[in-house]
């Protein structure tokens, strides 16, 4: 006489099943019954949780990735075409985006970073930082082309140099 | 199907080999092996990383400008197969080839006997330098000035007559 009803926790069925069942019987309702804790996909509640789903289910799977890639800053040949004026004025002047430092006021165009005020941006101006990424721009930037004559495509071209200053601010200090 | 060039090394990037980086403005950067992604992730100018081609050129270690370099480009027009030509092609690039690497060869070589005519400059210079460890300054001098005596006295007995 297999017993449909389920009782409201384990004991209450083993008790059940007691009554009128064989022993292997109480074994597999047991198995049935119990949750086994490598089942449980439940995460305690303290903190947030890390899960990101089981299946494929178009969420974000590695988010180290995701903000490393976010987080990449721009490579030297993107500054260098940044730099062309037409840009670097686009840059240079851009609208108040409260979800940037500064509200994307205060841009240094070499280093692409944004600063939080004037006065932080004339310092990092004068910083070391700041003075060896204008050294680093002086120089055209590496591409494929030349990674290519480099490996005997060509005959080798020296690198141009080109002059670099800081930006001028004094416009903005009105 | 192409054998690629590696970004940072100038080394040869053949079909499933390596790894391609798309930057998010679409421009690609091929890697012949995780050592050059690594560096690139790192920021480094391959030009100024010793290990590379580019640094090699850059620096005058390799025969940079030369007429054999002309031969191999990057040819976006495909030619009709034509064997003679395909023949010809290849027996040519071995030629090529045996060429470059003689010159390469001989521009290293050439490169190097700077350096042993500097050492030996710096030695002669060296000795000249230190010379009074081989020979002391004084040896031999007194020698010298006994010559020189006898030949004075000589003269003074010469004069002495001359003057009787």
């Amino acid at each position: 006489m297999q017993t449909s009803h389920v009782g409201d926790d384990g004991l209450a069925v083993l008790n059940h099943a007691r009554i009128g069942h064989s022993q292997t019987a109480v074994l597999a309702h047991l198995q049935s019954f119990f949750i086994r804790p490598e089942d449980c996909f439940v995460k305690s509640t303290m903190g947030k949780s890390k899960q990101t789903g089981n299946h494929n289910n178009g969420r974000k799977k590695n988010i180290a990735k995701t903000w490393k890639t976010k987080r990449r800053t721009k490579d030297l040949d993107q500054i260098h075409s940044d730099m062309k004026p037409d840009i670097a004025a686009k840059l240079l002047h851009q609208e108040v985006d409260y979800d940037v430092t500064g509200c994307a006021q205060h841009y240094c165009l070499h280093c692409a970073r944004y600063f939080v005020d004037m006065k932080s941006l004339k310092d990092h101006f004068k910083s070391k930082v700041h003075k060896k990424r204008l050294k680093q721009l002086r120089e055209e930037p590496y591409t494929q082309e030349e990674a290519e004559r480099a490996a005997g495509m060509g005959s080798y071209i020296p690198p141009k140099t080109v002059e670099v200053k800081t930006q001028s601010v004094e416009e903005d200090m009105e | 199907m192409r054998i690629e060039k590696c970004y940072f090394c100038s080394g040869p990037v053949y079909p499933g080999h390596g790894a391609m980086f798309v930057r998010n403005d679409c421009k690609t950067f091929r890697f012949c092996r995780s050592k050059c992604v690594k560096n690139f992730k790192k920021k480094r100018n391959p030009r100024k990383t010793r290990w590379t081609k580019a640094f090699r050129k850059a620096s005058g270690k390799e025969l940079t400008v030369d007429n054999s370099f002309e031969f191999e480009k990057r040819r976006n027009a495909p030619v009709k197969y034509n064997r003679n030509l395909w023949e010809k092609t290849v027996e040519a690039m071995k030629r090529v080839e045996e060429i470059k690497q003689k010159r390469q060869a001989r521009f290293i070589m050439n490169r190097l006997k700077k350096g042993k005519q500097l050492e030996k400059e710096e030695a002669i210079t060296e000795v000249k330098k230190n010379i009074h460890l081989i020979k002391a300054p004084h040896a031999g001098k007194s020698k010298q000035m006994e010559a020189k005596m006898v030949q004075k006295l000589q003269e003074d007995v010469n004069m002495e007559g001359e003057d009787n």
